[in-house]
């Protein structure tokens, strides 16, 4: 599966458009649960996969190939999400009746009341214990992968598990 | 007792996860980066345009003793910015070719 990631990866830098349609159907799924972890309304989560995959194609040379092609699209994502994040804490007062209606909204392909759970699970968590949790406990990234996909060290990916899982088990406690 | 935690996380990850394969998404992706080349490739049309009238407007002002000049200039400019928009896809094309 790496092996075949990596083959992908290299015939996209040589702008095999078959390549990357694989890469996407592949990894699409991964990455667009990882992002709608972390970002609040299925449309901007989506919005941001898909720029993902734009930068993966742009940037394809960047792939060195020391950690799996998810790993390195995690990467990205977790630096659209973030730049979104910033952009989004700006304007927050202006957009936060946006996002708290986008959920109902439209939903695309899951059903409403599991999104709604799984963000209302993570709410109370920080950004980056959000995406530490949602890459190790959700998308079963291995904490090396995780620190690697989120540029943050080893110990600090096991902290925020850690502490994740402890919030985890309060919300799931009251809610489940 | 984490066991139990991660499981229930991971089952209701699972349930918000959209489809395994989803077409659409994949389109807007393509469709996304068509726009965009779109884009780029329509703003250095009209950069060329406006270079193009620029230095012909400047040669027409300094009388017919320049128009050859004018037109090695202006054919230069055209000739680059044409290889500026097609030679990166051109040179894609020629890899892919090779391996």
């Amino acid at each position: 599966m790496d092996d075949d990631d990596a083959m992908l990866i290299a015939a996209i830098c040589l702008g095999s458009d078959p390549a990357f349609n694989r890469l996407i159907d592949r990894h699409q799924q991964a990455v667009r649960t990882f992002v709608r972890g972390i970002v609040r309304g299925p449309e901007d989560a989506d919005d941001i996969a898909q720029e993902t995959f734009l930068s993966a194609w742009k940037h394809a040379r960047s792939f060195k190939g020391s950690g799996t092609a998810r790993s390195w699209l995690f990467s990205i994502a977790w630096r659209k999400a973030m730049d979104a994040h910033r952009r989004w804490s700006r304007g927050r007062r202006r957009d936060t009746a946006f996002h708290e209606t986008a959920l109902n909204d439209q939903v695309v392909g899951a059903a409403p009341e599991d999104l709604l759970t799984l963000e209302q699970a993570l709410a109370t968590l920080p950004l980056d214990q959000k995406a530490a949790v949602m890459l190790c406990l959700g998308c079963g990234l291995s904490h090396s992968e995780a620190a690697e996909a989120l540029g943050i060290p080893l110990g600090t990916i096991k902290s925020h598990v850690l502490r994740g899982r402890e919030r985890l088990r309060v919300v799931f406690g009251e809610k489940l | 007792m984490n066991h139990r935690v991660d499981e229930q996380f991971a089952e209701l990850v699972r349930r918000a996860a959209p489809a395994a394969r989803d077409p659409m998404f994949r389109l807007k992706v393509l469709e996304r980066r068509e726009h965009e080349r779109f884009r780029r490739q329509s703003l250095l049309l009209v950069t060329l345009a406006l270079a193009v009238a620029g230095v012909a407007a400047a040669g027409l002002s300094l009388g017919p003793a320049t128009f050859d000049a004018l037109g090695v200039v202006l054919f230069g400019i055209v000739v680059s910015a044409v290889g500026f928009v097609y030679a990166p896809l051109l040179l894609r094309r020629l890899r892919l070719f090779r391996s």
